[in-house]
């Protein structure tokens, strides 16, 4: 009897404990915490086993060791059935074989995103054969088998089967195709793409394109771009639906039907119907972004610094960068911090100069006057203590940092990123505006003129779990605004780091000789968080 | 000031070290992370600012929990409107003896092992809502798995790897 009613209160708790966990105390019932309570009340040891339990959920959630996730190549070597005839399955067989040879040769290189060696970017034009796009946006996205890709990954032919979330490539002829969730899309070669199911959103907006058309087939017709920008979706229910946002396309059908759907039009056609049946054409009828998390790669924190009357800087944190801690650290002068319209809940001031963060996620506004005595400065510096875990856990598989600078006499930006554990290693870049020097030996020279008087450094940083470390630097002049996406080209390229220690730490290195003023420096976990705004 | 700056220094380190051991301990009083973080940022910060009150010969990990507790108490005082997970005595019973345990266990390395001792699916399972952060619904999807099922086996697993730790701590004792 005794060892039943135990049984029974043990249930209980498990149970209790098990809503607790997986859906939150907020879950519970008045009546769950009352019999809760009672239980850690009257049991010692079911209060240990609470209290065991309650840590081991603890131990899982702040656990920062996970083992890397699987790196398997983007490029599936298993093409979509088609229903076509026996030549159509020949091909696909041919298809399949050369799918392999590549899915063996890719896997010799190393490739799924940065990879070993030179890193997959600087030997871009080597590998231009099979690259026949690269993944620009990776919104939370998981591919099918649950993978996950940084973006910047090559993508050669192959299926491309996106499970959740939305991503966009970029195709070599400088395509883009915008990937809504539960999309299955065969990119065949670099001007041509099979959509089986799902939603895609084309975008055209090189200015001078020259290249063949991209065809994009879909189960019923083939549809070839007058234009920029159109969106066609392929239903369960077979339907297929056309939005045409620009220029115009055209579409063939088997039977070789063509019609031609202007911009700013729409039509459907079901599974039996040749001709199309216009339909309204509205931009929220297609299109339809998959939900993002709320809270991540979205900047929500903004710090400005008076550092001086000549000096300005602000800082914004991208929410999720500052998770684990991020540190700050200027040289050459006092300041005293101030908050308004927020406590300092996450930004602490010391003597020093250091400012800690545990999580990004703050509102309000924080003031660091610094006396900057003339004759004592020569610089000062931002030290950035970038969580290595927590660059790995970001969706993008980087994190991306801006800052505006203007000068009105000669200034040199040092960035360097080193590793904590291997303190001989340092990826460092210095530019200025009249010369630039770098240190790292794949480094290109930067493109700055001297007439420039103000500039715009984007850069991005990629630690991954399995591969090389990369830092790419885009310089922007004042007269060029940032693009919504990642850029394809990038002004420096650092030099792949081994892959076996992460990069740690990101030093801003100003120096300054005169009047100068740094702005607006930004650490985000995507391109768009830093650049936005800008 | 170099005396001040050398202890706010050290005090960053240490809370650095055990940020998670706080973590643990706040999740375990609250019941949910993001209090436990909101909780143990704002102990942080009393840390820091009592940084010269710290006596070096005493563990960190005491000390720390005792502002943390604080903290929570705080925080419940806040939000005391809102249901509390645990009743006042419960908490205070539970907030010295997980102190304790934590004290003793900080560094235990048992759940990396019994984590590798569960099978892959399982292991997978667990990454997906702990380190990946997916909601009921997305687990639900990738497992394949009901509701409830999902659950009842999420609870299946911590309760083996609790068992494991157990055991693995026994035996190395």
């Amino acid at each position: 009897m005794k060892d039943s009613t135990h049984q029974q209160t043990r249930e209980q708790m498990r149970e209790l404990i098990g809503i607790i966990c997986d859906q939150g105390a907020a879950a519970l019932t008045s009546e769950q915490r009352e019999d809760l309570n009672n239980l850690l009340r009257e049991s010692p040891a079911l209060r240990q086993e609470y209290a065991g339990l309650m840590d081991l959920h603890g131990q899982l959630i702040t656990k920062q060791q996970w083992a890397p996730a699987e790196v398997v190549p983007f490029v599936s070597a298993r093409p979509i059935p088609q229903r076509h005839s026996l030549r159509s399955i020949a091909a696909i067989a041919a298809v399949l074989v050369a799918g392999l040879f590549l899915l063996f040769w890719l896997m010799g290189r190393g490739i799924g995103g940065w990879t070993m060696g030179g890193g997959y970017l600087a030997s871009r034009e080597a590998a231009a054969d099979t690259h026949l796009a690269t993944l620009i946006e990776s919104v939370d996205a998981v591919w099918q088998g649950g993978t996950t890709y940084a973006e910047g990954a090559p993508i050669g032919a192959g299926v491309l089967d996106l499970a959740a979330g939305e991503a966009a490539i970029r195709t070599r002829s400088g395509i883009r195709l915008y990937l809504n969730q539960g999309t299955r899309l065969e990119l065949k070669t670099g001007n041509s793409a099979y959509l089986e199911r799902g939603e895609i959103y084309f975008v055209n907006t090189e200015t001078e394109w020259l290249g063949a058309p991209f065809l994009i087939q879909t189960p019923k017709a083939e549809l070839e771009h007058l234009g920029t920008r159109y969106s066609i979706a392929v239903k369960a229910d077979g339907v297929e639906e056309l939005f045409v946002e620009e220029g115009a396309v055209i579409r063939k059908d088997s039977s070789g039907r063509e019609e031609h759907i202007a911009q700013q039009s729409a039509r459907r056609w079901s599974q039996t119907q040749q001709a199309g049946e216009e339909i309204t054409f509205a931009k929220a009828a297609y299109y339809r972004r998959a939900a993002k998390r709320s809270d991540r790669g979205l900047p929500i924190v903004r710090e400005t610094f008076d550092l001086a009357p000549d000096l300005a800087a602000s800082l914004e944190l991208g929410s999720g960068v500052g998770v684990k801690n991020t540190w700050l650290l200027w040289h050459g002068g006092q300041a005293v911090a101030e908050a308004e319209g927020a406590s300092l809940g996450d930004f602490v001031h010391t003597e020093q100069g250091l400012i800690t963060s545990q999580k990004a996620a703050v509102a309000g506004r924080l003031k660091i006057p610094i006396d900057l005595a003339q004759d004592e400065v020569t610089y000062f510096s931002f030290d950035l203590g970038l969580d290595p875990d927590v660059l790995r856990q970001s969706r993008s598989g980087g994190m991306y940092f801006a800052f505006r600078c203007a000068d009105e006499v000669d200034q040199k930006i040092q960035i360097s990123l080193t590793s904590r554990r291997k303190a001989a290693f340092r990826l460092e870049t210095k530019i200025s505006h009249y010369d630039s020097d770098l240190r790292g030996k794949a480094m290109a020279a930067l493109p700055i003129s001297p007439t420039e008087t103000e500039l715009r450094v984007v850069g991005k940083i990629v630690s991954h779990a399995a591969a090389a470390d990369q830092i790419f630097v885009r310089v922007l002049p004042s007269y060029e605004e940032p693009s919504e996406l990642e850029p394809w080209a990038w002004s420096l390229v650092g030099q792949s780091a081994a892959a076996d220690f992460s990069l740690e730490w990101l030093t801003l290195h100003f120096r300054q000789d005169g009047g100068c003023a740094v702005k607006e420096i930004r650490l985000g976990r995507s391109w768009n968080s830093v650049v936005r705004v800008l | 000031m170099s005396g001040s700056n050398t202890e706010a220094e050290k005090i960053t380190g240490l809370l650095m070290q055990h940020h998670d051991t706080l973590v643990r301990y706040a999740i375990s009083l609250l019941g949910s992370e993001q209090d436990a973080r909101d909780v143990v940022q704002e102990a942080s910060i009393h840390l820091m600012r009592k940084a010269a009150d710290y006596d070096e010969d005493k563990p960190f990990v005491p000390w720390a929990c005792r502002f943390t507790y604080y903290e929570v108490l705080k925080y419940r005082e806040k939000n005391r409107r809102m249901p509390q997970l645990l009743d006042d005595d419960m908490l205070e019973i539970l907030a010295t003896e997980q102190a304790d345990r934590l004290q003793r266990d900080e560094r235990s390395e048992a759940l990396g092992f019994c984590l590798a001792e569960l099978p892959s699916a399982d292991q997978q399972l667990l990454e997906l809502k702990y380190h990946q952060e997916l909601d009921a619904n997305e687990l639900c999807e990738q497992s394949g798995m009901s509701r409830r099922s999902l659950f009842r086996h999420l609870q299946d697993l911590r309760e083996s790897l609790y068992a494991c730790i157990k055991n693995r701590e026994i035996s190395t004792v």
